[in-house]
């Protein structure tokens, strides 16, 4: 008897593990919402920003916070700064810790890696994209001599990055790592080439959120490897790095 | 005596070495640090009228001279980024072009003056306002990548006679699951709408599922172009997410929005089932094991 009832109990006790297995998780509710202790949203009132529009003939800061653009009133404009649902004190804001990356003395098969750190705060704006593009590839400067853009162990370019960990693979590239970057920037050995201006490769985006956000924090990480048959000389070129809101 | 000597040099000391570092503000020497406000700016003018706006560039890197354009910018894709192209601005659209120098922790005020003419067409201009840093000048002439920044601020135009510009809607999207666990499974919607107009507008509406009302962003959405809508939650930009309970059989949910000020509602409706497979699921196993452990137990009894 007393074995039978042990065994019940066991059955019970199983019983019950399984039980709260299943209902256990229910409290745990999948938040999607995007909060921050610096902006929020609201009706109608609209962020003014940096302006009340001005003109000769009308008296014009009544215009702004208008919530809906309708018929025109006697001013003959309806004007609106800011984004209409999101009220931040945050104005859209882009950094980057280097004004100049020097890689120093290349040596053949060695890489020669060097960071920067880029911020963007779009507290104020619906989100935000930054993209770069370099001039051209490292060059000298009479343009004899190119460090080409890196095609990776395989093959990767401006839009897609794939791993460059060979030493025998030669290039000049980047990796992003942190808030907001390509998913394709799988970890950090996963490289791009920089979008080519003068090969009219357009600016490829390193950056894109499409949420309020502020510190989005990236580290941009360059890479350049070169062969033993690279002619010696001093190789620059210019990179420009373009942050926007979204609209 | 010695005391007040001694404090003679100390206080110059604290003023020279502690007190810069205490109140300097987040200033980056060797940096490229900028911000510009508003980051948008909407305008609905008549030809022939003219606006005046300030943008705010704030320079929190080093010293710097700026660069400024206004130039075309398309829609990149559909969420609201944006692609710039080389086309510049209208000559209607005014603003100083010569470059100016930038100080560390200056601001400055950046007017623009929008004065379409009288027979200037009634369409949207959707430009950006970029302001370039100059390159840093290279000293050391080593191998290196000399850095820019552009940032910008959009500005969506739309040129009108009368303020009420063309504009209508389509629905492309208004999706949900079809099929969800009742108490497991979410219901997320899924926005896309399209503006069939002449003019960018916004959606002003809800999603309305029973006694549960969800806020539809008022998200931009330029003339020709399509853009996924994400919702309002408790004053925050959110997924259009159904709240978390348990729902037993259709679930129906109406999206109703109009655009800007016209009176024309545009209605779609999404339905979903919820079922309770994960309770049928454990029942169905409960029982499975008591039948199994009953067996089990009558099983010897048997034998003997």
């Amino acid at each position: 008897m007393k074995y039978k009832y042990s065994k019940m109990k066991k059955v019970l006790k199983l019983l019950f593990t399984i039980f709260f297995l299943v209902l256990l998780p229910l409290p745990i509710n999948a938040q999607e919402r995007i909060e921050s202790p610096n902006y929020r949203i609201q009706f109608p009132n609209l962020n003014s920003g940096a302006g009340i529009p001005t003109s000769t003939n009308y008296r014009l800061d009544s215009t702004i916070g208008q919530s809906v653009a309708g018929r025109f009133t006697s001013a003959g404009y309806i004007a609106r700064a800011g984004f209409q649902y999101i009220h931040s004190i945050i104005p859209f804001s882009f950094s980057i810790s280097d004004i100049q990356k020097n890689f120093g003395v290349l040596t053949p098969g060695t890489p020669s890696t060097s960071s920067s750190t880029i911020i963007v705060s779009a507290g104020g704006a619906g989100g935000y994209s930054v993209k770069a593009y370099e001039n051209n590839p490292l060059k000298t400067s009479d343009g004899s001599d190119t460090i080409i853009d890196t095609l990776c162990d395989t093959t990767c370019s401006e839009t897609t990055a794939a791993a460059w960990t060979l030493g025998t693979k030669y290039g000049f590239g980047f990796n992003m790592d942190g808030d907001d970057v390509p998913a394709d920037f799988t970890d950090t050995t996963y490289f791009r080439q920089f979008s080519d201006a003068s090969s009219l490769e357009s600016p490829a985006t390193i950056m894109t959120s499409a949420n309020v956000g502020t510190a989005r924090t990236a580290t941009i990480t360059y890479k350049i490897n070169v062969s033993s048959v690279q002619p010696a000389g001093i190789y620059q070129n210019k990179i420009t790095f373009i942050a926007v809101p979204s609209y | 005596m010695r005391k007040i000597q001694s404090g003679i040099f100390i206080i110059p000391l604290l003023l020279f070495t502690i007190f810069p570092f205490v109140f300097a503000k987040g200033v980056i020497a060797q940096a490229i640090s900028l911000s510009v406000s508003p980051p948008l700016f909407e305008l609905m003018i008549q030809p022939g009228k003219e606006v005046k706006q300030i943008f705010t560039l704030t320079n929190l890197g080093g010293d710097t001279t700026i660069t400024p354009k206004i130039i075309y910018f398309e829609p990149a894709d559909d969420i609201g980024n944006i692609n710039l192209t080389e086309d510049l601005g209208p000559d209607w659209v005014m603003y100083d072009k010569i470059p100016f120098n930038l100080k560390g922790q200056e601001k400055f005020d950046f007017e623009v003056s929008f004065s379409p003419s009288t027979d200037a067409p009634e369409i949207d201009h959707f430009l950006t306002i970029i302001f370039e840093t100059s390159e840093s000048v290279d000293l050391l002439n080593q191998n290196s990548s000399n850095f820019k920044s552009q940032i910008g601020a959009n500005i969506l135009l739309t040129i009108s006679k009368d303020g009420n510009p063309k504009k209508s809607a389509e629905i492309i999207d208004f999706v949900a699951p079809k099929v969800i666990d009742s108490l497991f499974g979410k219901i997320s919607y899924q926005i896309k709408l399209k503006n069939t107009g002449n003019s960018y507008w916004k959606p002003n509406g809800k999603i309305i599922v029973n006694d549960e009302i969800i806020n539809i962003a008022p998200q931009n959405i330029l003339s020709g172009y399509s853009r996924n809508i994400s919702c309002i939650n408790d004053q925050t930009l959110a997924s259009c997410d159904l709240k978390d309970r348990f729902y037993l059989g259709k679930i129906t949910a109406k999206l109703e929005f109009s655009i800007d000020e016209d009176p024309k509602i545009y209605q779609k409706e999404a339905v979903s089932y919820s079922f309770p497979f994960s309770i049928i699921g454990f029942l169905i196993f409960l029982l499975t094991t008591i039948k199994t452990k009953l067996i089990f137990k009558l099983w010897p009894r048997k034998r003997h």
